[in-house]
């Protein structure tokens, strides 16, 4: 397994939950939050096909982090790839394991530009349970639906 | 060349918006749940939290939920239609990252009932277009 592979494990947890759930007996950490931003992440693309586990992340202000597990059906063997991508002033590269970085551009742009947009809609009112545009809390007005 | 996922190929495959019940339950809007059982209790009716009424009604909830943010998906997602050029989606990509970049600190330290005024703030950072 790569390091990568590893750090994303160690950054997202091992075990799948089947539920986006707030741990309220100690502090929320960014650990925390970014395993349940992932949760919802891992449905942005569409179903997640049988064996498969999936995550897809914010890691941090310039990096989102697309990581996809699987059993090879023709070996049985288990794999895995992750990928990378950085937003850098010039463009976003797309970070794999032994591939050269390459410049992400036109509709594979456009697809995870989308995916993006989709993930701060749904994190922001499923995890953080504000207003994606605003940042303001989601009140108990009717207008709030 | 990206590898294939046995008939996934995560650069390629077409975000669509998920409608998936798991997401968009009752439970996580909890000041809008329909309470089914206040309104049997006004006719003079008393329903348990497992009766069936009340289960039909948070599913018809979550469901009118799940249209209501399926919606506001599409919209989001045709926000982006006007945008042509690879630096503008590249600057989109980035602004959601910041987001989160600065949500998560707040959360750490406060909690996620923190001070709205404090996101307002931040709104600057964190506009996209």
């Amino acid at each position: 397994m790569s390091m990568l592979s590893t750090l994303v494990k160690l950054v997202t947890g091992v075990e799948p939950t089947t539920k986006v759930s707030v741990p309220r007996l100690r502090k929320v950490t960014r650990r925390d939050l970014i395993r349940m931003e992932s949760k919802v992440g891992s449905t942005v693309f569409g179903p997640i096909p049988a064996n498969h586990r999936r995550e897809f992340f914010c890691l941090d202000e310039s990096t989102w982090v697309w990581y996809e597990e699987w059993i090879d059906e023709a070996t049985g063997k288990r794999r895995d790839m992750t990928t990378r991508y950085e937003v850098h002033p010039h463009g976003v590269l797309k970070v794999q394991d032994g591939q050269p970085y390459a410049l992400v551009e036109g509709e594979e742009l456009r697809n995870l530009a989308i995916a993006t947009r989709m993930y701060r809609e749904q994190v922001m009112r499923t995890v953080y349970h504000r207003d994606p545009v605003t940042g303001q809390k989601l009140s108990a007005t009717a207008g709030t639906i | 060349m990206t590898p294939e996922i046995t008939g996934y190929r995560p650069d390629q495959a077409p975000p669509s918006a998920p409608k998936e019940k798991l997401v968009f339950t009752p439970e996580q809007y909890p000041h809008l749940e329909f309470d089914i059982r206040a309104v049997a209790e006004e006719q003079g009716r008393t329903l348990g939290a497992d009766s069936p009424e009340v289960a039909e009604a948070n599913e018809a909830v979550a469901d009118a939920y799940a249209a209501v943010n399926a919606e506001r998906d599409e919209a989001a997602t045709r926000t982006l239609e006007h945008i042509s050029t690879d630096a503008e989606l590249g600057s989109s990509v980035g602004a959601n990252a910041q987001t989160f970049a600065i949500l998560r600190p707040m959360v750490e330290q406060h909690g996620f009932d923190f001070d709205s005024k404090s996101v307002a703030e931040q709104q600057g950072k964190w506009n996209l277009n």
